[in-house]
């Protein structure tokens, strides 16, 4: 162990252990893009108020989903943890938490109501840039967000989920285009590689960190 | 480090390092708690990949030097021993720190 102690890392690899070493996290976040990509067809077939109504169930339905497999799954292998809540740690998930919801409801809103953004189309530069403003402003968010929570947690792999959705979200554009109401395939892609690496990552995390027996805990 | 210099006030302080905090595996445990509310056995297991018997024994030093503070519990039905760092724990990983960082400096000078 190197006698000069690096925090940094450190906390980095706490924060790691505790949500992203799992795969639960990237589950849940292939399962959301899942909806996204049915989004179309669930539409088409509901209307567009039953159809929100039952994509925040379903979504409700995943957290808490999410949840109680971290309690019943994660915990019993990989220990108990309480996050520290220090006032950087706060402006840091409360920054998070805005540019995720404003990041979702872009997406959202290009795949659901397109006419309600706002006209951002520029009267004059190349063509695909014209056509394909906002979804090309949307990559960019997902892969500036991605990309930040990677650096933040030292973790990779966000940021390759970053270029897949923002990709997946122009690409749709351009599948979808004259189609509204199918399914969306880049979206249901680059969910199917999210899931696939989740549960590789489950897998992994069962193998590393078998379930500790309570007799093992008393012997403190 | 210039051998004809004196040896500085940052590399003077590591004689007075705390070796309750200097020891390796300790460290680990600290390193772990500082970023953490609380943390339990089984996750300080993982984290610092000491051995059970190990991590109590450092965790029970800790606890005599009033670093960390041991809460023995039930979730649901199994037990658990949840390790928290308290406040003089802290300013000793701090004091620790600053130390550390004052002698490397020190020998780059």
């Amino acid at each position: 162990m190197s006698a000069s102690p690096d925090l940094r890392t450190v906390q980095k690899r706490t924060l790691r252990m505790m949500n992203y070493e799992d795969g639960l996290w990237d589950l849940l976040l292939g399962f959301v893009f899942t909806l996204l990509a049915v989004y179309p067809v669930t539409r088409a077939r509901f209307g567009p108020a039953w159809n929100v109504t039952l994509f925040v169930g379903v979504l409700l339905l995943g957290v808490a989903a999410y949840r109680i497999a971290q309690l019943r799954f994660s915990t019993p292998r990989l220990g108990y943890v309480e996050p520290r809540r220090s006032p950087a740690l706060k402006l840091v998930l409360g920054i998070t938490i805005a540019l995720v919801a404003l990041t979702f409801g872009l997406v959202i809103l290009t795949a659901a109501r397109p006419d309600l953004l706002p006209n951002l189309t520029p009267s004059r530069g190349p063509l695909w840039l014209q056509s394909y403003l906002v979804e090309i402003v949307v990559m960019l968010a997902l892969i500036g967000l991605f990309g930040g929570m990677a650096f933040i947690v030292g973790v990779p792999r966000l940021f390759l989920y970053g270029w897949l959705l923002g990709g997946a979200n122009l690409a749709s554009a351009i599948v979808n285009q004259g189609t509204p109401e199918a399914f969306n395939l880049p979206m249901g892609l680059a969910a199917g590689v999210i899931l696939l690496i989740g549960l590789g990552l489950m897998i992994r995390f069962v193998r590393k960190y078998p379930a500790r027996s309570a007799e093992a805990q008393d012997e403190r | 480090m210039n051998a004809s210099r004196k040896p500085t006030d940052g590399l003077r302080g590591l004689a007075e390092i705390d070796r309750v905090v200097h020891e390796p595996a300790r460290l680990m445990v600290l390193m772990c708690l500082y970023s953490v509310a609380k943390a339990d056995f089984v996750f300080l297991l993982n984290a610092t990949e000491l051995s059970w018997g190990n991590l109590s024994s450092h965790v029970t030093k800790l606890e005599e030097a009033g670093y960390v503070h041991v809460e023995k519990g039930f979730a649901g039905k199994k037990p658990r021993t949840l390790v928290q760092l308290t406040p003089s724990g802290r300013r000793a990983v701090d004091a620790y720190r600053h130390t550390m960082h004052a002698a490397l400096a020190a020998r780059r000078r």
